[in-house]
């Protein structure tokens, strides 16, 4: 019997999650996964940008069976259709260094730390921990996905994703 | 989804683990693997035999993806394939051949396939 497995946001300093089933990742000026208008991100004045917080996703257990997950990863289908102007950067973070996003992502690293999230495929994937780790009932497993938006002055606002983009986790259960 | 639905493994000194005897895959000694009988639901590939090279290590997992709608933040189909890996060489293990149990179609690869 398959482990059930959903995908939760974390935010606060707890921290506390909410599973995302059905609700968007909405990037903002704000720690919460809260999904309304509030506290948006703006399109920057020339020559500037604009980042949100750091959005902290990670695979939960919600029965596990006795099942063994390994080799987590997390990839995009390599083409973002956010649009103009808009990147999301990505990056893996350990259960032990997650700290609560208390303000906008600097962009120290870009490029280097922080990579684009859709220079991740299926071919090249972006691990999320070798484990083995032992699943077990309503418990999280392997390290945090973060993700950050970041608009340029080329974003064309008021901007809604035009494009449907789907973000894959994968791992091998046994 | 295609799943495995019943094995059997039978160890170099003779002992026979079973899916009844034992939770999970995991709890069976991959380098100790002499032969293996994979029963699946897939309609290509209903009954498998593995005979391993001895030295050899033999893997069965399934390699699952959970995907998500970004813009809905609906979670999309739950992908479920089972694997099964031979690595002939336990010091060498990114050598490996896998049977991909696909429900599109069998795939026999040496690459590390994600779906």
């Amino acid at each position: 019997m398959a482990a059930t497995v959903d995908i939760y946001e974390y935010n606060g300093a707890g921290p506390t999650g909410t599973a995302k089933g059905g609700l968007t990742v909405r990037y903002k000026h704000a720690d919460n996964a809260t999904v309304d208008t509030a506290n948006p991100l703006v399109k920057p004045s020339s020559g500037n940008f604009d980042r949100s917080y750091i959005k902290s996703l990670r695979l939960r257990c919600t029965t596990a069976a006795g099942a063994q997950a390994s080799n987590v990863k997390a990839y995009t289908d390599g083409t973002s259709g956010f649009g103009t102007g808009i990147t999301l950067y990505a990056k893996a973070t350990s259960t032990s260094t997650y700290t609560q996003a208390t303000a906008d992502a600097t962009g120290t690293g870009e490029g280097s730390t922080w990579m684009d999230f859709f220079g991740y495929t299926s071919g090249s994937s972006l691990s999320l921990g070798a484990g083995p780790y032992t699943l077990a009932d309503a418990t999280p497993f392997a390290n945090y996905l973060e993700t950050y938006m970041k608009l340029a002055d080329t974003v064309t606002a008021p901007q809604n994703p035009t494009s449907s983009e789907t973000f894959t986790f994968g791992w091998d259960e046994v | 989804m295609p799943a495995i639905v019943d094995w059997v493994a039978r160890l170099t000194d003779g002992k026979v683990m079973n899916r009844r005897e034992v939770k999970s895959l995991a709890e069976v000694p991959t380098d100790r693997i002499e032969m293996m009988k994979i029963q699946t639901s897939h309609p290509g590939v209903p009954n498998l035999g593995v005979k391993v090279i001895p030295g050899s290590i033999v893997r069965v997992f399934t390699r699952r993806s959970l995907k998500m709608n970004a813009r809905s933040g609906q979670q999309l189909d739950d992908g479920s394939v089972p694997v099964i890996e031979v690595c002939p060489d336990p010091g060498k293990p990114e050598v490996f051949v896998r049977l991909y149990l696909h429900p599109d179609g069998i795939l026999l690869s040496n690459e590390d396939l994600n779906f």
